[in-house]
């Protein structure tokens, strides 16, 4: 089959527009791995959450997606918040099967409660501007794809001020470096970890609502796309929360055009080579600097 | 060996054989049940997992079903026993799915097996039922591969893809030849399970054997999909005339999301049911679904049009708020091809002698032979060849009309109820 | 050692007689016609034999694997291929089943074992997704629509093993688990065990020693592929049905073989076959009673069991046996054996 340069910019713009919504999700997971040593398994379920209350913002109260936002980041990361004092911080000491059985624990919970609540059923979030496409000579682009590329990167940068410029934030990243030093510092270390997971699962939860924009919304919803992140957190480097955005993107892009020039049914089979390719070759990721 | 060690394996042998004769004696003198009040049929469907939806559908069918059979008086040859369902959850898993069956047969000591939807865990499920000789009766699978395994106990009631997807090819003709050689190329679009993979190739069968050119097939995997824009932009680079979708749900409103902004106009979309008619699709899809067409097995307009049939789906929709759909309505009609079949069998055998009764059952359906106007569905009938296909299924095709929002029925042109929009309006045509 | 003095103990003893019920209930079950307790007692024999072999790897070797599915799925397809297309029985082929899921074993590790910790995790979870997306398209053994064993006559049944119910495949998986038990054993209490403990707590001072960690990281994978295979292998004939959903499954072969291995307490030698006997009944029994009793609430199932996951690794994060060791309710037993 032939493929024109006008076939691999589009998938590249494709790739690029839900890759950033990839990243949101992979960021969050960075931050709570980076500052507490945690993979937490139900980030993608803290998504879901995130594009489920939107959902039901728009149908019960009329809110617009972009105005319940703020909502649903603060909503799930008060969850957060509870969830670090209740689960989290009992096994921050614990071995890494621990750890890891309790956040999965609490994705079943998550996935699972919301199934039981909300029903199985797929559901979408519609707007006035749903339909509206942005159209250029070679490609068009859905406004709420853009529209979510363009928070996605807002919600980056302020995350990344807020880390490198702020009081709290960069005791959240001393903190990260190093657990005890911080703490002689005067940093109160269980406030941090509290801030830093309530951010890190509310940031994905952004990432959900600006995805379910776009794309269909179910309560099983999160599996996928927390699998994706994890790749996109070891490709960009361990705890690099600019690293997870990039790669995020990357990610995206290689899915699309891998889906152009070898076969959609396996890319991504190409995604997850890449992944365990990537990670032999550099191990500390693309961008392998901590925070 | 010592005496002391002796005497502790004499223990160990001691307890396992009380134990094992408590057991069994309870097991034994359990009290048995009173005379026949009751009848229990066993359904198998996936009530949890990724498909507990669907699943949730086809349950309301059955549970309708049920209750009208009962409200009627029960079983008559069985003097008004009722029919009771009792539910195993397959949670959309072949292992799980036998292991419920088995259940279901030996502990709930059910007369038929009913299920299981996806055509995986038919298979399974199937498999226990046909080794116990049991009936079983499967409204909702579509696999061809199913009535080809030489099975004696297992019957279809419903048409499989096959037979749907040389009716799809069929209605190409029609269109052709009603409208203008408008289609010569198609392209197809599948999901990757047993189901979608077997569909594109019955339809890649019966395209070329019509003189159709196949310019593309794309496949991917409902499951992990989060994007289908390249799959979209190559069947568009391959410019069909009409585009052929097997899909789930939410890839089904994915799929038509990306046709749209991606201005992706081919002149006919014919969608293969499951996503395309699910009630979340047809809620959710909005006006982007207009003048798509499915293959459906069932529909709505059909009751409208028959008095008998619309009380019926006024009171289930007065009691489930949803109106019959294909699915609902083919597991609806399974329980009353069986229970048919029960009423038959009660002449013969009891259902205190639960062996004979299931063979009973068996050889009533072996040999049923219903009248169009015994079921609610559009087929003419349900009789079964010795695969245990019904023979006499068949499907509709229906289009979503922008007048309310709703599939109509359009083909075959004896069942139309409303005159059918071809060519598709390109997008641009719809405005917004 | 003998018998007679494992009987001597209190514990020695209650095991005896626990080993002694479980070789009697498969029949008891089969009498009663209960196939339900029958195809659970099956599960957790099954996972008991997933979860001891991915503990050699994970637990005694640090080596933390969620693709154990990999070699599951691959078990299973052999026995199944070797069955249909080949004509042999899956006496052998279960065997053959774990063979090849060993050499799949050796072959993964050259690559994965170059990884440590939380990367080796997450790459055995994109290995076997790898697994499990290549096997959909894949014609000669299916694709997506799985193989299936046709049914064979009464007079066959022994060569093909196929019977109905749990209750033969009880017998199967116990010989198979008595197998295991005994490999394992020896493995764990040879230098290799040793070694793999040496590995997992310092991997560089086990290497300034000496000990070269990719040779003995190599045998756990190939023991522990071995063994889960087997167990993919006893699933193919007693469902006589193999496709790429659910042998290759993330979430009900991979994590759950974790689940009960962390559950019944991964530093421990019986603890992960525990922790199946503690799973799976659990998981079979909530989905059974809530999906009848609260048929509305789909999925509320799984959310018992997240609260029941939860509960556990916090009360008892070293699992069920590691708690009773810690309590001196039992001794470890590679002291005593």
């Amino acid at each position: 089959m032939l493929v024109s340069l006008a076939d691999v910019a589009r998938a590249i713009v494709s790739g690029v527009l839900i890759g950033s919504v990839y990243s949101l999700i992979a960021m969050g997971l960075a931050l709570i791995w980076g500052v507490m040593d945690i993979i937490n398994f139900a980030q993608g379920d803290f998504m879901m959450l995130g594009a489920f209350t939107t959902y039901w913002l728009l149908e019960l109260a009329g809110l617009d997606p972009l105005l319940s936002l703020p909502v649903s980041f603060a909503l799930v990361f008060a969850l957060g918040v509870l969830t670090q004092r209740v689960v989290i911080e009992r096994i921050l000491q614990a071995p890494m099967v621990s750890q890891i059985s309790a956040t999965f624990a609490v994705l079943m919970m998550i996935r699972y409660g919301a199934e039981a609540a909300f029903g199985p059923f797929t559901r979408r979030v519609v707007t006035s501007y749903t339909g509206t496409v942005l159209r250029f000579s070679w490609t068009t682009i859905p406004l709420t794809r853009a529209i979510a590329f363009s928070i996605s990167l807002v919600v980056a940068a302020l995350l990344y001020l807020f880390l490198t410029r702020t009081y709290v934030g960069l005791a959240i990243r001393a903190t990260s470096q190093n657990r005890m030093a911080a703490s002689l510092m005067g940093i109160d270390i269980r406030r941090m970890y509290m801030l830093a997971f309530g951010i890190g699962v509310g940031v994905s939860a952004v990432g959900g609502t600006l995805l379910s924009t776009f794309f269909p919304i179910y309560p099983e919803m999160g599996g996928f796309f927390c699998l994706i992140a994890f790749i996109i957190v070891v490709f960009g480097g361990f705890g690099s929360i600019f690293g997870a955005y990039i790669s995020g993107i990357i990610i995206g892009v290689t899915e699309a055009v891998s889906a152009l020039f070898i076969s959609p049914t396996l890319k991504d089979v190409v995604a997850f080579l890449l992944f365990i390719i990537i990670i032999l070759v550099k191990p500390r990721g693309l961008f392998g600097a901590r925070m | 060996m010592k005496r002391a060690a002796l005497s502790k394996v004499a223990a160990v042998a001691l307890i396992v054989v009380i134990v094992v004769v408590a057991v069994v004696a309870w097991l034994a003198l359990r009290p048995k049940g009173p005379a026949v009040k009751e009848v229990k049929i066993g359904v198998v469907l996936p009530l949890s997992g990724k498909l507990a939806e669907t699943g949730a559908d086809l349950k309301r069918g059955i549970e309708f079903a049920v209750e009208e059979i009962n409200a009627a008086g029960g079983i008559k040859n069985l003097g008004g026993a009722e029919i009771r369902v009792v539910y195993g959850d397959s949670a959309g898993k072949p292992e799980t799915g036998a292991a419920e069956a088995e259940r279901l047969i030996t502990e709930e000591k059910v007369v038929a097996l009913l299920g299981a939807y996806q055509s995986a865990v038919t298979k399974t499920v199937s498999e226990v039922a046909e080794r116990y000789k049991v009936p079983m009766l499967n409204p909702d699978s579509t696999s061809p591969a199913l009535t080809e395994r030489g099975y004696k106990w297992f019957f279809r009631t419903t048409p499989h893809d096959e037979t749907f997807a040389a009716q799809h090819v069929e209605f190409l003709d029609y269109l052709n030849k009603k409208y203008g050689n408008l289609i010569k190329k198609v392209a197809i679009i599948h999901e990757d399970t047993e189901w979608g993979a077997k569909t594109a190739e019955a339809w890649q069968k019966h395209l070329k054997a019509h003189g159709y050119e196949v310019v593309k097939v794309v496949s991917y995997h409902a499951a992990t999909v989060t994007s289908l824009d390249s799959e979209i932009e190559t069947i568009k680079a391959a410019n069909p005339d009409a585009l052929f979708a097997a899909s789930y749900v939410s890839d089904a409103i994915l799929l038509v999301q990306t046709c749209k902004h991606k201005d992706f106009n081919p002149k006919l979309i014919l969608a293969q049911d499951a996503g395309f008619i699910n009630p979340s699709y047809v809620k959710e899809v909005g006006k982007d679904g207009f003048y798509i067409f499915s293959r459906e097995v069932f529909n709505w307009d059909l009751l409208e049009k028959i008095p008998r049939l619309k009380a019926i789906n006024d009171r289930y929709k007065a009691k489930y708020g949803v109106d019959l759909n294909g699915n609902s309505a083919r597991d609806y009609t399974g329980v009353w091809v069986l229970y048919y079949a029960i009423e038959e069998a009660a002449k013969k055998a009891s259902p205190e002698n639960l062996e004979e009764f299931r063979k009973a059952i068996r050889d009533a359906l072996a040999a049923i032979d219903l009248p169009a106007d015994k079921i609610i569905m559009p087929w003419a009938g349900v009789k079964f060849d010795s695969k245990g296909q019904n023979i006499k299924g068949r499907g509709i095709i229906v289009q979503m009309r922008p007048e309310d929002g709703k599939y109509h029925t359009v083909y075959p042109p004896e069942l139309a109820t409303v005159e059918l929009t071809f060519p598709m309006p390109t997008w641009a045509e719809r405005g917004g | 050692m003998s018998l007679t003095s494992l009987l001597k103990t209190p514990l020695g003893f209650l095991s005896a007689a626990a080993v002694a019920l479980l070789a009697a209930a498969p029949a008891v079950f089969k009498a009663a016609d209960l196939p339900f307790p029958a195809n659970t007692l099956l599960l957790c024999l099954m996972y008991g034999i997933l979860a001891m072999a991915w503990n050699l790897l994970s637990g005694y070797g640090g080596q933390l694997s969620f693709g154990h599915a990999i070699f599951f799925g691959v078990g299973a397809y052999t026995t199944m291929v070797l069955m249909l297309y080949y004509d042999i029985t899956p006496w052998i082929g279960i065997v053959a089943g774990g063979a090849v899921a060993a050499l799949v074993g050796a072959g993964l590790g050259v690559p994965l074992f170059r990884l440590r910790s939380h990367w080796f995790a997450l790459a055995t979870i994109a290995a076997a997704e790898i697994f499990r997306l290549s096997f959909i398209p894949w014609k000669w053994i299916g694709g997506s629509a799985g193989l299936q064993a046709p049914i064979v006559p009464r007079e066959k049944a022994l060569y093909y093993l196929q019977y109905a119910g749990s209750y033969v495949y009880c017998y199967v998986a116990m010989l198979f688990l008595a197998a295991e038990l005994v490999v394992l054993h020896r493995v764990v209490n040879s230098r290799v065990g040793y070694y793999l403990q040496a590995i997992r707590e310092d991997e560089d001072a086990a290497m300034a020693m000496g000990i070269n960690p990719f040779k003995y990281k190599m045998i756990a994978m190939v023991v522990s592929g071995f063994f889960t295979g087997v167990g993919g292998g006893i699933y193919a004939v007693r469902f006589r049905f193999v496709d790429p959903f659910a042998v290759f499954d993330l979430i009900t072969i991979s994590v759950y073989i974790v689940v009960a291995g962390i559950l019944g307490g991964m530093y421990t030698f019986i603890g992960p076959l525990v922790g199946a006997f503690v799973f799976m009944p659990i998981t079979e029994y909530v989905r059974v009673y809530v999906v009848s009793r609260f048929p509305r609430y789909y999925g509320l199932h799984v959310f018992v069991l997240g609260v029941v996951l939860l509960v556990i690794a916090l009360s008892v994060p070293e699992g069920i046996v590691g708690w009773l060791e810690e309590k001196g309710y039992v001794r470890k037993l590679k002291e005593r054996w």
